[in-house]
């Protein structure tokens, strides 16, 4: 059995070696490391509640376009957002509730973030970026409440 | 560094950038390693790794369990794979397929068939069946994860890992043999 496991061991080895050419890349590493800087800092997390992407069932399509819908809460505020896609670009529809103004930034990892917008009076915004990637939206409310939601890559 | 894993998670929770680093140069091999465990592509593996270290920046305050962190990057990275998996409506690994989708400009391939030995290996690395290719990818991760790692990034019980592992091996070693390779 000894003999097995050293065996064993001397193969795991030489994968390892072998393995090593497909090394972590440093663009990616780095990436990790400027994480850091997105703490939250004065935010609320809202976190992930539900996101159709995650669910074992498809996600649903609505004639063409694909629709993943997205729920985020924070206590007692719900944030939801329908994601539609088409091709490189994605349309955000979002409700907050309970119902109030909101200013709605969406934030990305990779850099380039369109201006904020501001939901009306019944929590509902649109948000129309050109590309997906990582992001994650930060809400702002009158009365200097915040809220960041988990990152999601869309 | 003296500092343990729970010490270390505090600081870069604070704020602390070179505890942060910590952090990642230890456990980014893991993340990787799961990540290309499930196939994906250099881009979508990199797609992974950034939303699974960006979902510890949002935890770091409420890790419950810090010893315990490479368990909790495993299981969030393999999350992070089966979302892109299904937001790309691509097919969930099947036993035909090679782990690491063909790319044009992917060095890796080229870099290994430099080398004879590795050359032989890898052939019969990849005439494995899948599970084993990814459980043995994380298994030769660099900084050797756990057990505990290993079954969090698959999505298997840990009592499987040991047992898994040594038949994978043997597959390995067998598929060598059947090549008339010889590693020595």
């Amino acid at each position: 059995m000894v003999q097995r496991d050293e065996q064993d061991e001397a193969l795991i080895e030489q994968l390892r070696n072998t393995l090593q050419s497909d090394a972590v890349p440093e663009t990616v590493t780095q990436a990790a490391k400027a994480a850091l800087s997105w703490r939250r800092i004065d935010a609320e997390l809202a976190e992930l509640l539900s996101d159709s992407a995650l669910d074992a069932e498809p996600a649903l399509a609505r004639g063409e376009a694909l629709v993943r819908s997205v729920t985020f809460s924070a206590g007692k505020t719900i944030v939801e957002l329908e994601i539609h896609q088409d091709r490189e670009r994605r349309t955000l529809l979002g409700q907050v509730s309970p119902a109030a103004t909101w200013t709605v930034e969406v934030q990305g990892a990779n850099g380039v973030t369109p201006e904020p917008v501001r939901s009306d009076l019944l929590g509902r915004f649109r948000i129309a970026l050109q590309q997906g990637g990582t992001v994650r939206l930060r809400l702002s409310a009158a009365n200097d409440a915040v809220i960041e939601t988990a990152w999601i890559p869309i | 560094m003296s500092c343990t894993l729970p010490e270390i998670v505090q600081q870069a929770s604070g704020g602390n950038q070179a505890a942060w680093e910590q952090l990642v140069d230890r456990f980014s091999g893991l993340v990787w390693s799961t990540a290309r465990a499930h196939r994906l592509s250099a881009a979508e593996a990199a797609d992974a790794a950034q939303s699974t270290w960006l979902r510890l920046v949002e935890h770091l305050d409420r890790i419950e369990d810090p010893e315990r962190l490479g368990a909790w990057l495993a299981t969030t990275a393999r999350r992070e794979c089966l979302r892109i998996i299904r937001m790309g409506k691509r097919e969930l690994p099947s036993d035909e397929e090679w782990m690491f989708e063909p790319e044009s400009g992917d060095a890796v391939e080229a870099r290994l068939l430099a080398r004879e030995r590795d050359a032989a290996l890898w052939a019969a690395f990849r005439e494995i069946e899948e599970r084993c290719q990814a459980l043995l990818r994380l298994v030769c991760a660099p900084e050797p994860p756990s057990y505990d790692e290993v079954a969090a990034a698959l999505g298997m019980p840990v009592g499987a890992i040991g047992p898994t592992r040594a038949r994978c091996l043997d597959k390995l070693r067998r598929q060598l043999d059947a090549q008339g390779a010889d590693l020595r």
